[in-house]
């Protein structure tokens, strides 16, 4: 180990206590190094000889640490508001539950919370600070904070009862709209956001859950990793992106010119949805739209199943790999395929042009909306019944009333129903 | 070995090396680790409680080896408690040792 990382290690440590205590034992070891280097000493003998820091930290007496308890107290509620014109706003707000709304005039108010027990106190604290235009505030974790706390452990056991649970602190944040930019984050701690006007919001969660309500905002960018995000009447300008890693995401009364929701391992659902582009992408979750409106639609997943109901628009492209696609859309153009999945279409009337293709799914079209088409199926081994007739062979080629939908269906053992 | 005895005694040690003049910290620490095996590390803190005390004081003086020393002054204070402690430490150690004995014939 060399100087600087036992220092390091030492402040961190140190860090559960208050600050004139910390500088001075951080000047007492620098002091010690350098005289011990004066004398010709490594730094390896010097560390040695200042030996373990949790035993010199349990020479602290509990006067030491109730001072600092009673400074941490004095801090664990806070409460500011702040009338400057910030150009953006970030808040941290760790595993504390944050809520964030509008604020109703023109000032940004701060109001943290934390009703857990010393060690907890001890362990988080709230901070705030500006720079540059930019107003941040949030929680902070003492680092070193839980090695830090063991030592205070051994000293009294008043905080022996061992978990670390962080309920209780909360932190809630008004916002005034003419702050152009607001970015909010937590780890574990859920995040709330509603009713913001600001022009762009980017909001973050790792394990916490993340609900968007009433937002009118320029842009707007959720994420999550194993949190679930829930959003319901947005109205986003230009761009909207959701994302999560494991997290479902479910969105509601929705509407933006350009809307993404992608996840990894998640299930997308979206319904009330007013877009022009509308990109629903997983890998192995489930996607379902439910009413929406939108000129191109396309959704993606590789394992799971897919799900459209009562779906206008342009374009409806759809692609998974495992999974089932039961599309009940009215659109002028769609596009399927599936690799062991079926595909269903139906609900049509404006369709021009439709090509659905499976591996070893089944595919099944209805036209019975649909005044005229032309028809061209293939399959390799499964069995085509087109509107009423059994086809042989491996093509059929076919037309009705005026034939303007082009209709284009292959599978390769899949069977083939066009109604 | 006990802490709350080893406490006892350290503190005792270190205001003992003080009745014969002020020293800095690292000299202490130097003093009581020819006699004894501890992290010097842990005599930090008990020369800050001293001073909280006010059984000792510090001052700064310049120093070629890089940061100022701390020098600690024992306090009149100081020197009453060290005197009442090493007396308390010279029955106790009386008694144990005669305790020991005993116990051993």
């Amino acid at each position: 180990m060399t100087k600087s990382e036992y220092m390091q290690a030492l402040r961190e440590k140190l860090h559960c206590y208050n600050g004139a205590l910390q500088q001075e034992i951080l000047e007492d070891y620098e002091q010690h190094f350098a005289e011990g280097m004066a004398a010709g000493r490594t730094e390896e003998e010097i560390i040695a000889e200042l030996g373990n820091i949790e035993d010199m930290l349990q020479e602290f007496s509990e006067e030491d640490l109730k001072q600092e308890i009673e400074a941490v107290e004095a801090q664990a509620n806070q409460n500011g508001s702040y009338d400057t014109l910030y150009r953006e706003v970030v808040i941290e707000g760790l595993v504390a539950d944050v809520e964030i709304s509008a604020s109703g005039d023109d000032q940004l108010r701060v109001n943290y919370v934390n009703e857990g027990n010393e060690a907890q106190k001890l362990r988080y604290y709230f901070y705030q600070y500006e720079e540059d235009g930019v107003f941040y505030a949030g929680v902070k974790e003492r680092k070193g904070g839980s090695d830090g706390i063991k030592g205070i452990k051994g000293i009294w056991g008043l905080f022996s009862n061992g978990s670390w649970s962080s309920d209780n602190i909360e932190l809630s944040v008004e916002i005034p709209a003419r702050i152009p930019a607001v970015k909010l984050r937590t780890t574990s701690g859920d995040l709330t956001v509603q009713r913001l006007r600001n022009q762009s919001v980017e909001a973050q969660c790792a394990s916490g859950d993340l609900r968007l309500e009433k937002l009118r905002c320029e842009q707007l960018h959720g994420m999550t990793q194993s949190g679930d995000l829930e959003a319901e009447e947005l109205r986003v300008g230009s761009k909207l992106k959701l994302n999560s890693t494991s997290g479902d995401l479910d969105v509601t009364d929705v509407s933006a010119p350009a809307m993404s929701l992608q996840s990894t391992s998640g299930d997308l659902r979206a319904e009330q949805v007013q877009t022009n582009n509308l990109q629903l992408q997983t890998a192995s979750g489930d996607l379902e739209v439910d009413e929406a409106v939108s000129d191109l639609i396309h959704m993606q997943t590789a394992s799971g199943e897919i799900e459209c109901r009562d779906v206008r628009g342009g374009t409806l492209q759809v692609v998974t790999g495992s999974g089932d696609a039961e599309l009940e859309a009215d659109v002028e153009i769609c596009i399927g395929k599936t690799g062991s999945g079926s595909i269903s279409l139906e609900g049509c009337a404006k369709l021009q042009k439709v090509q659905l293709y499976s591996a070893s799914g089944d595919v099944h079209l209805d036209l019975e909306m649909v005044e005229g088409a032309t028809i061209v199926t293939h399959t390799a081994s499964g069995d085509m019944v087109i509107r009423g007739y059994e086809a042989s062979g491996r093509s059929y080629n076919c037309s009705y009333g005026s034939g303007a939908c082009q209709v284009e269906i292959t599978t390769a053992s899949g069977d083939i129903e066009v109604e | 070995m006990n802490t709350q005895l080893k406490k006892g005694a350290l503190e005792l040690c270190v205001l003992s090396q003080l009745v014969g003049g002020d020293k800095y910290g690292y000299e202490l620490t130097e003093r009581i680790s020819e006699e004894m095996s501890i992290a010097s590390g842990t005599l930090y803190p008990i020369l800050r409680r001293l001073k909280e005390e006010a059984y000792v004081t510090t001052y700064l003086v310049e120093s070629e080896s890089g940061p100022a020393r701390k020098y600690y002054h024992l306090t009149q204070k100081g020197r009453e408690y060290q005197q009442s402690m090493q007396q308390e430490w010279e029955q106790f150690q009386t008694a144990v040792s005669r305790l020991i004995k005993v116990q051993s014939v």
